[in-house]
């Protein structure tokens, strides 16, 4: 084999390697785990939680900071709530919310701080009953919504962070801006399903938790 | 040269998967989604004029023609996920290439808000067109948030490219590919295409 051929060999295996499959990223993860996984296994929640990230983010965390506790504490309670009652259709307010929220960002106008307080206690408190987990009992049910609730908060801070810390100058502000259109239109096509016809007018519905585990 | 031809031949049987249907669930919504306008010649042409005719009006257009594009396309979407018709959607579509694609050809500096009733009109005729496939999609707000983004990233190519106005050259190439783009949508338009 001659130096050019195995030249072109080499390039060619470097150009083609399988995939990895490293690890399982679902099959045996915890009840925990699957609680903090599940606001990303849900786009309404990815959506609502990414919306008002940005909005807090572009309004400033240091203004909103009571609000930002808030949240939390909105989120904690729904949780809690959703123990004693699971509900059902919670995708379209949080649509609704997701959509209003992203139109907020796209206007990117600063509102009366009572406003953001509602917004926070109203999503956190939504996003918390919707993370029932009403297959799970016990401490495996109490360690899938504790997961939850960190993750919920996390993603939120996540975005609300990176939104502040990125949304200084003007193409910047420009971008956040353009974000939350993106995120307005989208949920408000999907809102439009509930009026399809057919049956077609199912919205999304969220995976259940032994979807994903196998636990 | 035969070892080499061989060789050549051989790496022919390392094949990778082939990929060849789109998965289900969140991922297949959103990556079919992410598709729909990419993988349309007639979708991909009138983004990016938006785009370029955004960066060659400057600011504010730069900014306010991408964010108005996906909010009225937004309401051309729902029209198609109610089934609610609208005429010749393949005639606005191409018609939005020939028009923005001349806005930028001919340098035409209108208004601010008359630009933008211009791209929110032929965003009808795009979000119509996604729309329609969504009752049908693996993930239907996978599949919005993927069809919105790529809209989104098709404007910021334009955005991109047409930031070459910044130099009497740029300018000139920005327009001849205002004018490109609107010869593809009267290809489109006459069906040549």
């Amino acid at each position: 084999m001659t130096p050019a051929v195995r030249r072109t060999l080499a390039l060619a295996l470097c150009l083609g390697p399988g995939a990895a499959w490293a690890h399982a990223p679902i099959k045996g993860i915890d009840d925990f785990y699957n609680g903090i996984l599940h606001p990303l296994f849900v786009p309404a929640h990815m959506i609502a939680l990414i919306t008002l990230g940005l909005l807090f983010g572009q309004q400033g965390a240091q203004k909103l900071q009571y609000a930002i506790l808030g949240f939390l504490v909105s989120i904690v309670a729904g949780l809690i709530a959703s123990g004693l009652y699971t509900p059902s259709g919670m995708e379209v307010p949080l649509l609704l919310g997701a959509m209003t929220v992203g139109l907020l960002v796209t206007l990117d106008h600063p509102l009366p701080t009572w406003l953001y307080w509602g917004l926070a206690l109203l999503l956190g408190l939504l996003l918390g009953v919707d993370s029932s987990f009403e297959t799970l009992r016990g401490s495996a049910r109490a360690a899938a919504l504790f997961g939850s609730g960190v993750g919920l908060y996390l993603l939120f801070l996540y975005v609300l962070v990176l939104a502040e810390r990125f949304g200084k100058r003007q193409w910047q502000r420009i971008g956040l801006r353009i974000l939350g259109s993106w995120a307005a239109a989208s949920a408000f096509i999907v809102l439009s399903l509930l009026f399809a016809p057919q049956k077609d007018n199912q919205l999304p519905q969220p995976p259940a938790v032994s979807q994903l585990s196998d636990s | 040269m035969t070892r080499f031809v061989l060789t050549l031949l051989s790496l022919l049987l390392y094949s990778q998967v082939a990929s060849a249907h789109v998965s289900g669930g969140l991922a297949g919504g959103f990556y079919s989604g992410f598709l729909h306008p990419i993988l349309g010649w007639d979708h991909v042409v009138a983004m990016v004029a938006v785009g370029l005719w955004g960066a060659f009006l400057g600011s504010p257009a730069i900014w306010l023609l991408p964010i108005v594009f996906p909010l009225v396309m937004a309401i051309g979407g729902a029209l198609g996920v109610i089934g609610i018709p609208l005429p010749a959607v393949e005639t606005g579509i191409a018609l939005s290439a020939i028009v923005l694609g001349a806005m930028v050809a001919f340098a035409v500096r209108p208004p601010i808000w008359i630009a933008a009733v211009i791209v929110g009109a032929f965003a009808i005729f795009h979000g119509h067109a996604h729309g329609t496939e969504l009752p049908t999609a693996a993930n239907p707000l996978a599949f919005s948030l993927g069809f919105v983004i790529a809209t989104g990233l098709l404007h910021l190519s334009g955005v991109a490219f047409g930031l070459l106005t910044r130099w009497p050259a740029g300018t000139t190439a920005v327009r001849t590919g205002g004018a490109i783009i609107s010869m593809v949508g009267v290809a489109f338009l006459v069906g040549i295409v």
